[in-house]
């Protein structure tokens, strides 16, 4: 199924999210509840969520193609997944204790909860794009054939490189450690 | 770091939710990551659960009503627990995005009561067989529906690319000729020219439902409808052997289409559809041959091919396993057929069974006979037949040599199915019609280049008379060498190849008259007691017996070869060189002896030894020509080889005699004209004896020369005599 841009703009708001939701509903449900394991219901909440917010934003935003408005559809999804994730953590680990002598931190650093993502967050700086979008798409469990689409690169190939690449980023993230550690 | 090892996948998916979308850097990431997802509908391998949310819903909202309603009885207190989700589902779902559960089709037959299992061994059996027996009997049982209710399936798109798999793992297959699924029969000839090149390839099994069911697909695939209806199979014949239908019912339904028959025989289908098969399959192969030599074609199998691999290579036995018998010595069964009175089973299989059942035959061929019978074509008598007994059929009627009892039949029958041969196609085909005089083929502008080339090659080489085909006769040192001063001979038996030019050049120029005294007639092959059904199509057709004498001419056509070269020659001529050559014709007597002798040596044959073996150190006891060496005997046996050749050798075969000639004694008898006028042949054939190759036995052929199988011819070439001064002066 595909959209009519200018229909959509034109719509009421019910008729637009109903539209949206027959279009993209199911995938992006498929992906919060398969992929980030969120359960069924919060995760047709969010999906609702970003649905409505679209709806609601899309006059103010200017659409040419449909896949600015995928693109800009899936940042909000991640947006609200990455709140919900935030959420649950911090339920499950309870409150935080923070000393009141220190300064209140900063939105940087509330980013990485885990340092060792920082780390491999630096590690996967250093290369190149088509890697890191197979490293990063592969994780979350696109086909190969899907990611062959986007990086020029036979599938076979990127089969190997797959494995390999994990390899190098390991390394990578030793030689990190061991630098900042000298560095000291 | 081992557990960074283990958890780098899940940590890779964590570090995508850190990344800043707005960065230009993860724009593509962005794009491809949003794209991937919102094109393609439930891409994503489900880690933990399902997807199917919904529909796992229902089953749940099915199993506690139907919980309530049974335990606690129709309770309206009772609020089912899933209810929230249900509006939320109903409302945003559309319902034909709804996925219903196919269920394949199931059915489960039972036989009666009165039927024992397969291995017991109890007292009841007759019973089980009596329907069949009496369908034979009624003749208004026969339900034929008309071709305009044939329901016609249509395929999914996930059908139509496994299909298009299978075929190209099909024509891959043949155009290897993969052991495993065909055998090569090579009837006669094993010489290194023509090796590699069978005169058929048979498949070893018959044709089974898979190899067929790819066909009628692709008949779907591209709509063409009229023939799917032909070729089709007609499963409902089934429900005729049975007078009790439901008795039949599952093997109506299931037969041609279920993948447990993929393995059985296909059956129940018209002449029309295998020949339909055939054509098919002929035009998708030879889409990626290349090679336009091997160009093949696939085509039911004439019945004495047929007779021929069953009986691996003309042996005498009833069965192809050879013996009087039909059961081996540990008591199995060696085919599929109706073994004993009121007992199918006996030998394992009730109807069809597997392609694969039982032993092969010395060719590798399985279930020749018995299982289904298999059709022919007779092409002697045109009709058609199906040779072989079936299932049905008791022992006697599944021998090799047992009377078609299916002979005229082209309607779809449950013992009938069909086993294909693999033949390469000629280059060009000769439809002659005397009485309209007119030859019905029209040669190809390639063929018609192909043509002249050859012949202005053959012309150049004839300009230069001594250093190809011919050698002066004076060269020879006889010793009243003078008689034959200015004579040329040639080295070798006229070929198929030089002979074709000169046929197709008579098409090109269209001298029609003449062209009807030179045609070979290929159909005298026929008149031999050997298998010899391919020479009639092959031998002077194909390209691999190009450099094979040519046989099956009258004398009037070699004299027409020898003045047709003679006048091309001339024409090509340009500094004189031939203004010498009178005409070329056929030897006479004496020059032929001559040329045989060649140092007159004492000896009965033109090679040197008093047999016919070499007695050189280095190729003692091979044999010196192509002969027959004793009754039957055409060739030797495997791994003693007399002369390597069961019919014709290729011209440059054995060793020259003395004077340079090739087979002059043995391969083919050469034609020579008498001085009276008579036309006969000297130095016998490859169906000669010892006795009769020799250089001075009787020509009993004298003034009653025929065209057959055994007989080609050289040319002479005549020069005028020189004068003696110029002779000097050299």
């Amino acid at each position: 199924m595909t959209l009519d841009l200018k229909k959509i703009i034109e719509q009421t708001d019910e008729e637009r999210v109903k539209q949206l939701f027959k279009v993209y509903g199911q995938q992006l449900f498929a992906y919060a509840n398969s992929n980030w394991k969120v359960g069924e219901d919060a995760s047709w909440d969010i999906v609702y969520k970003t649905i409505y917010k679209l709806s609601k934003v899309i006059n103010t935003h200017h659409f040419e193609v449909e896949q600015q408005l995928k693109s800009f559809l899936f940042k909000m999804l991640i947006n609200y997944l990455k709140n919900y994730l935030r959420d649950e953590r911090t339920k499950k680990g309870g409150h935080q204790e923070v000393d009141l002598n220190d300064n209140i931190p900063s939105s940087a650093e509330t980013k990485n909860v885990n340092p060792a993502i920082g780390k491999l967050n630096k590690a996967l700086d250093e290369l190149e794009e088509w890697q890191r979008i197979l490293l990063l798409m592969r994780a979350q469990g696109f086909s190969y054939s899907e990611i062959a689409k986007y990086t020029d690169k036979p599938v076979k190939h990127l089969k190997v490189y797959y494995g390999r690449l994990k390899k190098q980023l390991e390394k990578k993230i030793m030689l990190n450690e061991k630098i900042e550690v000298h560095g000291k | 770091m081992e557990n960074k090892a283990i958890n780098m996948d899940d940590m890779l998916r964590e570090a995508f939710l850190d990344l800043d979308f707005n960065h230009p850097k993860n724009e593509q990431l962005l794009f491809a990551s949003s794209n991937a997802l919102l094109t393609k509908k439930h891409f994503i391998k489900p880690i933990n659960g399902s997807n199917l949310g919904g529909i796992k819903l229902i089953v749940l909202i099915i199993i506690t009503s139907v919980f309530s309603i049974s335990i606690i009885g129709l309770n309206d207190q009772v609020e089912p627990r899933y209810q929230a989700n249900v509006v939320s589902f109903e409302e945003f779902v559309n319902e034909e995005e709804v996925v219903v559960a196919k269920l394949p089709k199931m059915s489960l037959y039972s036989f009666n009561n009165q039927v024992t299992p397969l291995n017991s061994r109890g007292p009841k059996k007759a019973n089980y067989f009596a329907p069949i027996i009496q369908a034979e009997k009624k003749e208004e049982l026969k339900i034929y529906r008309p071709k305009e209710l044939v329901e016609i399936p249509e395929l999914s798109p996930d059908d139509v690319l496994l299909n298009e798999k299978r075929k190209k793992k099909l024509i891959k297959d043949l155009l290897k000729f993969e052991k495993t699924r065909f055998s090569e029969i090579n009837s006669s000839v094993d010489n290194s020219e023509i090796k590699g090149l069978p005169f058929f390839s048979i498949w070893k099994t018959e044709l089974s439902n898979f190899e067929y069911k790819i066909f009628l697909n692709d008949l779907l695939i591209n709509q063409r409808r009229e023939s799917y209806i032909n070729a089709r199979t007609h499963d409902e014949i089934w429900l005729e052997l049975s007078a009790d239908t439901s008795f039949m019912k599952p093997m109506e339904e299931m037969y041609s289409s279920h993948p447990a028959y993929y393995e059985y025989p296909v059956v129940n289908i018209s002449r029309e559809g295998a020949q339909l098969f055939c054509d098919w399959l002929t035009s998708e192969v030879n889409k990626s041959v290349k090679n336009k030599e091997k160009l093949i074609r696939i085509r039911i199998p004439t019945d004495k091919e047929w007779e021929y691999v069953a009986s691996s290579g003309k042996k005498r036995q009833p069965y192809p396993w050879g013996g009087d018998f039909v059961r081996n010595s540990k008591g199995n069964y060696l085919a599929n057929f109706y073994p004993v009175k009121g007992n199918y089973v006996a030998d394992g299989a009730f109807f069809t069974t597997k392609v694969l059942s039982y032993f092969p035959n010395e060719f590798g061929v399985y279930n020749i006979v018995g299982n289904v019978a298999e059709m022919v074509d007779y092409p002697h008598s045109g009709e058609i037949g199906a040779k072989g007994g079936s299932w049905k059929d008791s022992a006697a009627y599944i021998k090799i040599y047992a009377e078609d009892i299916n002979l005229g039949i082209s309607e779809p029958k449950p013992t009938i199915g069909f086993r294909p041969v693999i033949v390469y196609q000629k280059e060009i085909q000769f439809n002659v019609d005397d009485e309209k005089d007119e030859v019905s083929i029209v040669l190809t502008e390639e063929q018609i280049a192909a043509n002249n080339k050859r012949k202005a090659k053959k012309m150049s080489e004839l300009l230069n008379l001594v250093k190809h085909d011919f050698l002066p006769m004076s060269m020879s040192k006889l010793e009243d060498s003078e008689v034959f001063k200015g004579v040329y001979i040639q080295k070798t038996e006229v070929s198929n190849i030089d002979y074709k030019t000169f046929l197709f050049d008579l098409i090109i120029q269209k001298r029609m008259d003449e062209f009807h005294i030179a045609k070979p007639n290929q159909e005298l092959w026929r008149s031999l007691a050997i298998p010899n059904e391919p020479y009639v199509e092959f031998y002077f057709f194909h390209s691999a017996y190009d450099h094979f004498p040519v046989v099956n001419i009258t004398a009037q056509g070699a004299e027409l070869y020898g003045k047709w070269l003679l006048e091309e020659a001339k024409k090509v001529d340009q500094k004189n060189k031939l203004s010498h050559l009178k005409r070329l014709r056929l030897p006479n007597e004496v020059e032929w002896t001559a040329a045989a002798t060649a140092l007159g040596q004492h000896s009965p044959y033109p090679w040197k030894e008093k047999g016919v073996r070499n007695q050189e150190k280095k190729h003692r006891g091979k044999a010196l020509a192509n002969f027959k060496t004793g009754r039957g005997d055409y060739m030797g046996v495997a791994g003693n080889l007399n002369d390597n050749a069961d019919i014709i050798a290729p011209i440059r075969s054995y060793w020259p005699n003395n004077f340079g000639l090739y087979n002059m004694a043995g391969n083919v008898a050469e034609m020579i004209q008498y001085k009276d006028g008579d036309y006969g042949c000297k130095g016998g054939g490859w169906n000669s004896n010892a006795e009769q190759i020799k250089i001075n036995a009787i020509d009993t052929t004298k003034g009653y020369l025929k065209p057959g199988p055994t007989i080609g011819f050289r040319l002479v070439g005549e020069y005028i005599p020189e004068s003696s001064t110029t002779i000097k002066e050299k």
